[in-house]
């Protein structure tokens, strides 16, 4: 039974169509990523989702119970869903404490301090209760916000942009710790988040969306080597498309015939794109396919090279940076997975 | 350099020993042996001044609160007919002064007066057969003092509320509040801070007011100082009356500080945009239209088409050359009052930004005590001084050189100008702080950089950029002087008249409608700084563009 399933879910504003045809579910104890860039409708996603926004058509349900269609909207605080704020929004006139009870308020003293004691510990807080919010650091803020949000166990927690005001060197450690905290507990959760990284690091599915589109809902692995659209794969991690052609043993390209998935979807003759990950392709003194480096820039363990392949076409790759190698070389290459994704050519685009 | 900080910092220090002069010789005229009029006064009167006085506290603070903290969350998170156009209206009732709505109000409710009037028509009733509520009374007062205050608690209040962070609200309702309950657990208390600071501001006004309780026939303090200064003709115990006043006063001024002091904490982070407003329909809509109407109507609409009614039906008699005079010497006044406060602050303003001194810091903040300090209290200070200044000199030429140099000081122009100041410098320096602190201090840097002094800084960068706000400060001078009653009563030299003491005059004589021409020309000046005020708070709320 999923904890959340939205069926063919869309939500207009003034006339104006901001999400479309939004289907997924979420299961028990499970952490799911809304992944996508500013203004493609992922927060007013998850605002649907806690009850602030209406649906035009669609509906989100819970187990079997109806959440929102087009015709109700089940009050945010009828939902037990629980949500953490970009800002945190702790309440400034109340203490730590206070503002860990908030939601809990009708149970008893003593199974709300015993809740309290419970959270604050798994936060890390211990002690903390007396204080008030301006007295402490973003990080612990976040934590009390995460407490308070969990302490009436709600079926679903959602968390908007929860690292945005974080500095970057914090962000690793804290979704470390908030996914850690977060599987203890066994609560399902979505997040939002523009960023791959944190998605990568926190969640157990992604959906990226587009446009107001859901255009792909996988698992980061899944996202990454097969991405579906051309957009996912641009958005998804470093991408370098390649020009070819359909024939029978697979796709012709300036790195010769390339074995290809789903390769029934286009017909003999068409022209493609394949996608080419950086990290796909390897040196090999003994291959045909040469390529000349163009430039290159230090990353650490890697290199990060530009290659022109023999019809002018350029990718980027990432080599071990404990070879070194001139510019204006010309190299040796082969790929190192017999799996590529394809698109149209016309897909590729504009993006 | 140094040299030219060490000027400033002294004339700042003086500056201040000076605005405070009033009030220390208020304060120490408690040191004096309280005479015969306190056995006077504790025996029958004091216990009335403080009753009243406290009587009338309380009921403005319920009125002032009710009304501005519904009409404040009703205009900033609902919406319902009318919203817009209500949002600043509801600022309008703060162009009328307190007496001026009182004189009207008893015009409306008297006896011969339209209400009773028609009621008679309708019933055809007869003198003495009915029962009408007294205007003139302390319930007549609360009401009229609560009309004309609740814009500083809506003000504040309404600001509080834009700037709660969304977040914070929608939070409580995915923790389970209705957005009813939310209001009451999250947005009122997080408001408290803001509510209050406008509630002491209302009280302030409220103990200050001399014309509607003289009116009204209600005793406080205000009108025991004028009783023992005029019909006791005893200074010390009017000085000692005044001094217990400002104690009130300043239990209103820790209070108020210590709330704003308090909403620093209070802030909570607008990232997200404003939410939607609850759209109110059917009876909701209605009820919310005329709760936030109600004040309006009360507080401005009926007083001023009263005052126009007056004046129309008077303009033969009064519009005449006599008038022209009284309106000419009100304006020369507060102008002059505006341009002395106004070059003050920059003074002062531009001194604390340059020296970061504790005494310089704390000579501004002295500076800025006025607006808190009653104008009859402020008269009393500073009467006294110039009158022994005069005295002390006249009686010295006498001995001297056989010559009397008369009252140089206390019957002029001078001593009231200097009250007006005194009282309304806090106005000036609240706004050319607040103009000056939008100046990034880099840019001042940048001006000394290259090659001005501080006076050349002030003047090349700063006033270019501040002329719009050195314009605001001088016009909320300018009102508030054309306002000011009972220190302009006491301090105005023989013979002088102003439009508020003419108002006064008339009322007091029992000439209403004569009183309508001068009150509603204030009125008409009083609406200019509210449009400001209301056109500035549209303009700084970002988020209500979007809606």
């Amino acid at each position: 039974m999923s904890v959340l399933s939205l069926n063919r879910v869309g939500l207009a504003y003034q006339n104006k169509t901001i999400l479309q045809d939004i289907s997924l579910s979420i299961d028990e104890a499970e952490i799911a990523c809304l992944l996508g860039p500013s203004g493609c409708g992922k927060t007013t996603l998850l605002r649907a989702i806690a009850g602030f926004k209406s649906l035009a058509s669609g509906e989100i349900k819970s187990g079997q119970q109806v959440l929102s269609d087009e015709k109700k909207t089940t009050p945010t605080e009828k939902r037990n869903i629980g949500m953490v704020f970009q800002d945190f929004a702790l309440f400034p006139h109340l203490s730590i404490g206070q503002n860990i009870c908030f939601g809990i308020r009708q149970q008893t003293h003593a199974q709300q301090q015993q809740r309290l004691d419970e959270l604050l510990e798994l936060v890390g807080l211990q002690g903390y209760a007396k204080r008030y919010p301006h007295e402490l650091s973003g990080g612990q803020q976040q934590r009390v916000a995460l407490a308070r949000a969990m302490a009436p166990k709600p079926r679903l927690l959602l968390l908007d942009e929860p690292f945005s005001s974080m500095d970057v060197e914090l962000r690793g450690t804290l979704a470390k710790e908030i996914r850690t905290i977060l599987k203890h507990e066994s609560i399902s959760t979505i997040m939002v988040t523009h960023d791959q990284h944190e998605a990568f690091s926190m969640a157990d599915r992604i959906g990226v969306l587009n446009q107001g589109r859901l255009l792909q809902w996988d698992d980061a692995h899944s996202l990454y080597h097969y991405p579906q659209t051309a957009f996912v794969a641009r958005f998804v991690g470093r991408s370098n498309f390649i020009e070819g052609r359909v024939c029978e043993q697979g796709v012709s390209t300036a790195m010769g015939v390339l074995p290809c998935e789903s390769l029934t979807d286009f017909e003999q003759g068409q022209v493609v794109k394949v996608l080419i990950r950086p990290e796909y392709v390897q040196l090999s003194v003994s291959s045909e396919i040469r390529a000349v480096l163009i430039s290159r820039q230090f990353r650490g363990g890697y290199y990060l090279y530009e290659l022109e392949l023999s019809s002018a076409e350029r990718v980027q790759v990432l080599l071990s940076s404990l070879a070194k190698h001139q510019l204006g070389e010309s190299v040796g290459i082969v790929l190192s997975t017999d799996r590529l994704s394809l698109f149209a050519s016309d897909d590729t685009q504009g993006i | 350099m140094s040299a030219l900080f060490g000027i400033r910092a002294w004339w700042v220090t003086t500056i201040g020993v000076v605005m405070a002069l009033p009030v220390l010789v208020v304060l120490g005229f408690v040191l004096q042996p309280f005479n015969e009029n306190w056995q006077h006064l504790l025996d029958n009167l004091l216990i009335d001044y403080l009753t009243n006085s406290l009587l009338l506290m309380l009921g403005v603070s319920v009125g002032v609160l009710s009304m501005g903290i519904i009409t404040a969350w009703l205009t900033s998170t609902c919406d319902f007919p009318g919203r817009r156009l209500l949002s600043w209206s509801l600022l309008l009732p703060l162009s009328i002064p307190a007496y001026i709505i009182a004189y009207t109000y008893t015009g409306v409710l008297d006896f011969s007066g339209p209400v009773q009037t028609q009621l008679r028509t309708w019933f055809g009733w007869g003198y003495g057969d009915y029962w009408f509520p007294e205007v003139r009374s302390l319930p007549g007062a609360i009401a009229m003092l609560s009309l004309v205050l609740y814009p500083y608690v809506y003000m504040m209040t309404r600001a509080a509320f834009l700037e709660q962070s969304v977040a914070v609200l929608e939070a409580s309702r995915t923790l389970g509040n209705t957005p009813l309950q939310g209001f009451y657990r999250v947005a009122l208390p997080l408001a408290r801070p803001a509510i209050i600071t406008g509630m002491s501001l209302a009280l302030m006004e409220t103990l200050a007011d001399y014309g509607t309780v003289q009116y009204f026939g209600v005793t406080t303090f205000t009108t025991g100082i004028f009783r023992t200064w005029y019909g006791l003709d005893d200074s010390v115990t009017a000085a000692q009356l005044a001094a217990l006043l400002l104690s009130f006063v300043a239990l209103l001024i820790v209070l108020e500080r210590y709330s704003r002091r308090k909403a620093r904490f209070h802030n909570t982070s607008q990232k997200e945009q404003r939410g939607q407003r609850y759209r109110l329909t059917g009876w909701r809509a209605f009820w919310a239209t005329l709760a936030c109407s109600l004040p309006v109507i009360f507080g401005f609409l009926v007083p001023a088409l009263q005052l126009l009614y007056w004046t129309l039906t008077t303009a033969s008699e009064t519009l005449t050359k006599d008038f022209a005079v009284l309106a000419t010497n009100s304006v020369l006044l507060a102008a002059s009052a505006a341009v002395i406060a106004v070059v003050l602050a920059l003074l002062l303003s531009y001194a604390k930004r340059l020296l970061h001194t504790p005494l310089v810091n704390g000579s501004v903040t002295v500076a800025s005590m006025g607006y808190a300090v009653p104008g009859t209290v402020i008269a009393v200070g500073v009467m006294l001084p110039l009158a022994w200044f005069d005295n002390t000199l006249d009686q010295w030429l006498r001995d001297h050189f056989n010559v009397s140099s008369g009252l140089l000081l206390s019957g002029t122009l001078f001593a009231l100008l200097f009250a007006y100041t005194v009282r309304f410098l806090s106005v000036s320096i609240q706004a050319v702080d607040a103009g000056l602190s939008k100046i990034k201090p880099s840019m001042d840097d940048a001006g000394r950089s290259l090659g001005l002094s501080p006076f050349g800084v002030l003047r090349k960068i700063h006033l270019p950029l501040m002329k719009g706000t050195v314009l605001t400060a001088l016009l909320l001078v300018f009102v508030d002087v054309l306002k000011e009653l009972p220190a302009t009563l006491i301090l105005r030299p023989f013979n002088f008249n102003t439009l508020a003491v003419r108002a006064y005059e008339m009322a007091s004589d029992e000439r209403l409608a004569d009183a309508g021409a001068p009150s509603l020309m204030i009125v008409l000046v009083g609406i200019i700084p509210v449009i400001l005020l209301s056109r500035a708070i549209a303009k700084s709320r970002t988020g209500e563009s979007g809606e």
